[in-house]
């Protein structure tokens, strides 16, 4: 991942410290709400299911399953230096559908369906990022 | 509850307009519906405003436009709903109207967004999705809701992109004899479409809508003020909007499941079934959109929209006549003043003004909108008569 000098590093606050922080140390975490068992992401202080507010941070699989991607030629000015790069739609084995940045993957060999996993990567000197890459590579 | 009726409609050539600041737009919109229906000033007792929030001149939402205007209301507001703006607009004037808080009321969408470079509109727009868990993966509404659905829905339901090229090839023939539409020229085959340069694959440049600037004003009035004025009311005979809880993260991307619970809502209030509405004109900022929303309005099992337009099913000569405008790839996206163009075209139709592209005989036609990453539809069903 580039060092990315202008626009869209993530705001880290103290609720979602724990997530950024996991990264550094190639750990994908999310909360879980404790009423429901719900598993959310992105993490979120109050359960989308239930609306409970008691969650606990627990550890994802980092394991995937690709639904949709789209490969970018045009992008916005903050990206110009990344382009072209290949982002998705990916099903997390625990449920959840998130978007991210597929790596290590050429756009013609990709399909939906096929298994993915987490790799991780920088953002910037201080901030970590995940992106997903086939399972076999 | 008073119906309530369309009595005027106005608005300016989709183009680009870096120089005409938001008021001027406004202006040249509101004098055309004005003489359109021959309302007068006084006859006026509210307006809501639709803008993007690329104006330059601020409080553009109700002390600038009223005192720029030197118009005294009763209701006088912005409303902001993304691309389902001037849905949420003028949904609100109709309830206002029908409650009978007051009988003429002023709907009025700018989109003024050409002066801002491409480049720095998506740092913007991008920021649709979750700023922090999203927008840093580099994502683009063009990547999520045009390429991703186009790159699902053909895998899914196993339809050749040729097929939704259709969508952008029709919409260019309807556009050239649209006056209003700003890519009226030149006409376009599939294989154009298709060796358009790439936006994100597998999407191209001509299966997206563009970006531009318009205005345009609807004027409403309660039953019992509608009558008497230049042109026969447009009765909004239907109306529903529906709000999906995701902006396709989790959503199923080879549907609009948010338009198709609107559409049901509003033909229960109008006591018709989705076949019964004769036409319409859809907010579909990418071809593939127009094929989901076929999907949708439930003609045939889904996933074979595609093949309706590859049928000539939405031809302006075929069985439901789909953005015969010339859609937002042809007749231009001003997105925050898209949904009251609609409304501009169905009323047109209905009226039997739309000049070349006048479909015969229709009475009942359906314009929408959409906000965000689709997840939020506003629909109307307008008909004529007494």
């Amino acid at each position: 991942m580039s060092i990315r000098s202008e626009g869209y590093l993530p705001r880290i606050t103290a609720f979602s410290k724990p997530f950024w922080e996991g990264l550094k140390e190639n750990l994908f975490l999310t909360t879980q709400c404790q009423d429901c068992q719900g598993v959310a992401f992105p993490p979120r202080s109050l359960c989308p299911e239930c609306f409970s507010d008691r969650y606990a941070w627990t550890k994802l699989s980092g394991q995937a399953t690709l639904y949709s991607f789209a490969k970018h030629e045009i992008v916005p000015r903050a990206y110009i230096k990344e382009a072209p790069y290949v982002t998705a739609m990916v099903d997390l084995r625990e449920g959840p559908r998130i978007l991210c940045r597929i790596k290590n993957a050429a756009y013609e060999d990709l399909i939906p369906g096929i298994l993915l996993k987490i790799g991780f990567g920088k953002l910037d000197e201080e901030v970590a990022i995940f992106y997903f890459e086939p399972e076999t590579k | 509850m008073k119906r309530v009726a369309v009595i005027g409609v106005g608005c300016v050539k989709i183009d680009a307009y870096p120089d005409r600041p938001e008021h001027e737009l406004l202006s040249a919109a509101l004098k055309m519906a004005i003489d359109d229906c021959g309302v007068t000033k006084k006859d006026i007792d509210g307006m809501l405003i639709v803008d993007r929030a690329y104006n330059e001149q601020g409080m553009f939402e109700n002390w600038y436009p009223s005192a720029y205007l030197k118009l005294e209301t009763r209701i006088c507001g912005k409303l902001l709903s993304g691309g389902a703006s001037p849905g949420f607009a003028l949904s609100h004037a109709r309830y206002a109207l029908s409650c009978g808080d007051v009988r003429v009321m002023i709907v009025a969408a700018i989109n003024r967004e050409t002066h801002v470079s491409t480049a720095d509109h998506m740092m913007f727009a991008g920021r649709t999705f979750d700023r922090d868990y999203e927008v840093v993966h580099g994502v683009t509404i063009t990547g999520v809701n045009g390429a991703m659905l186009t790159q699902r829905y053909i895998y899914e339901h196993k339809v050749p992109h040729e097929h939704i090229a259709m969508v952008a090839v029709r919409n260019r023939e309807n556009a050239s004899l649209n006056p209003l539409a700003r890519y009226r020229q030149p006409p376009l085959t599939v294989e154009e479409v298709l060796a358009s340069r790439v936006i994100a694959h597998p999407i191209h440049l001509l299966e997206c809508a563009s970006r531009d600037d318009g205005a345009a004003v609807v004027i409403l009035a309660s039953e019992d003020a509608a009558r008497g004025f230049r042109k026969s009311p447009v009765w909004i005979k239907g109306w529903g909007e529906y709000h999906d809880a995701a902006s396709y993260i989790s959503n199923d991307l080879t549907r609009l499941p948010a338009l198709g619970r609107a559409v049901q809502i509003a033909c229960q209030r109008a006591g018709i079934i989705s076949r019964d509405i004769q036409f319409g004109e859809f907010y579909a900022p990418f071809a593939v959109m127009e094929v989901i929303a076929l999907d949708e309005m439930g003609f045939r099992p889904r996933g074979q929209g595609a093949q309706l337009v590859a049928e000539g099913f939405t031809h302006r000569k075929g069985k439901f006549p789909m953005n015969v405008s010339g859609g937002l790839t042809s007749r231009g996206h001003p997105t925050y003043a898209t949904e009251l163009y609609n409304v501009v075209g169905v009323i047109q139709q209905l009226r039997g003004e739309a000049g070349e592209l006048q479909l015969p005989g229709v009475t009942i036609g359906v314009a929408t909108g959409a906000h965000s990453g689709a997840n939020g539809h506003t629909v109307h069903i307008f008909e004529r008569g007494d």
